[in-house]
């Protein structure tokens, strides 16, 4: 539940933040009358990612037995490898966003193509939301939570999310993004590799994958995964109280790779020359 | 400049190791040991399942109900669905002694079952 909320808030952050530069901007060179494209594209975009959710749920019913295992080990992965890839490139990339938003806001309104403006709040929203139903339909297959907690905490974090860039809109808070960010990417990685984890598992049920040793260890006694302050770090850190040697394995495996093409060339070298959206 | 010689070898270390790890063979043989398990009219049957220690074992779990159901063990560190009328398979590794308790999770209500290893 608390997963869920991290990952809704800090994706709708990203988003709520390109749309909110570009509003700023608008407003600043004094054509607040084209927010309304900018509405546009954020609609547009949500449609088409409820569109996606559908889909997805869609084929997760065509699979049965081992069959389903796999294919919801696959989607696991998916998500990790998406949710991995995008906290890497955040991290590269931080502070070239809004200086290359702006530009191509402006040589939209330079150009007279105002439904440009839509199509960039369109693709980031659309990005993120897409991020989110992949990596929400991994986390729901990994962990126990039900549909509707699932749904609360998305639309809480959600929520706090267009608070937080409403107010950034406003000018009446100075928030540190850095830290925000530096905070749920340590928070994702961890709950990315206990989803990695949790898809190992399932293909060792399902005899694709060997556990190695059944049981690594059982401290079931001290931290038990049905209460709740175990049920908490299995959703944050990917506890488990009974974990085979395989998932550990997996568990440990994933950070070095990932901490290492995080701090490896993030010195700027190459970030200044991206035109994206973030 | 700081040398990333470390830091390279850990990656390639860590990634060699994944591989081996994820490469090994699956350590369940054909001819492993099989127990059948059924659901049927709201309960498990047997409820109560023997296993010998440290050999794995493949569970075989029927669903002869008219919903689906979802096998579940914590001690076991399962969770599969079973749709009505099917059968799914079960790998279990080699387990140490001991009692290790399974439900159906879509449905609360009926009675847990039991393996137990020796």
């Amino acid at each position: 539940m608390l997963a869920t909320f991290i990952v809704v808030c800090r994706e709708s952050l990203e988003a709520t933040l390109v749309v909110v530069i570009l509003l700023a901007y608008l407003r600043r060179i004094g054509q607040a009358d084209k927010y309304r494209y900018i509405y546009l594209g954020v609609v547009a975009a949500l449609a088409a990612c409820l569109v996606f959710a559908r889909i997805s749920a869609y084929l997760e019913g065509l699979f049965e037995g081992a069959g389903e295992e796999i294919f919801q080990a696959s989607i696991i992965a998916l998500a990790v490898v998406v949710v991995t890839t995008m906290v890497i490139w955040m991290h590269r990339q931080a502070g070239s966003l809004r200086a290359s938003l702006e530009g191509q806001a402006a040589l939209a309104i330079e150009r007279g193509q105002v439904l440009s403006l839509a199509l960039l709040a369109a693709l980031a929203v659309f990005r993120e939301g897409c991020e989110t139903v992949l990596f929400l339909w991994g986390l729901a297959m990994s962990s126990t939570a039900s549909t509707g907690e699932m749904l609360g905490a998305g639309a809480a974090g959600a929520a706090a999310a267009v608070v937080m860039g409403y107010l950034l809109f406003l000018g009446a808070a100075r928030l540190n993004l850095k830290m925000f960010f530096e905070v749920t990417a340590a928070a994702l990685l961890l709950i990315a590799a206990g989803m990695l984890a949790q898809a190992a598992n399932k293909l060792i049920g399902v005899g694709v994958l060997p556990a190695i040793v059944g049981q690594v260890w059982n401290s079931a006694w001290l931290l038990d995964e049905r209460r709740p302050l175990g049920s908490i770090a299995a959703m944050l850190l990917g506890y488990r109280s009974r974990p085979s040697l395989m998932e550990v394995a997996v568990y440990i495996l994933y950070f070095p790779p990932v901490l290492f093409l995080m701090w490896h060339t993030s010195n700027g070298k190459r970030a200044s020359a991206r035109m994206q959206t973030r | 400049m700081r040398s990333k010689a470390p830091l390279l070898t850990l990656f390639l270390a860590s990634i060699s190791a994944l591989a081996i790890v994820l490469g090994c063979p699956v350590g369940v043989a054909a001819d492993d040991s099989i127990k059948e398990l059924q659901f049927r009219d709201g309960h498990f049957e047997p409820s109560t399942l023997t296993i010998s220690a440290n050999a794995p074992v493949k569970l075989r779990v029927k669903n002869t109900a008219a919903n689906p159901i979802e096998f579940e063990s914590f001690e076991l560190n399962r969770e599969r669905v079973v749709p009505p009328g099917q059968v799914i398979t079960v790998f279990l590794p080699a387990l140490s002694p001991g009692t290790y308790h399974f439900f159906d999770d879509f449905h609360r209500d009926v009675p847990q079952g039991t393996l137990i290893v020796k």
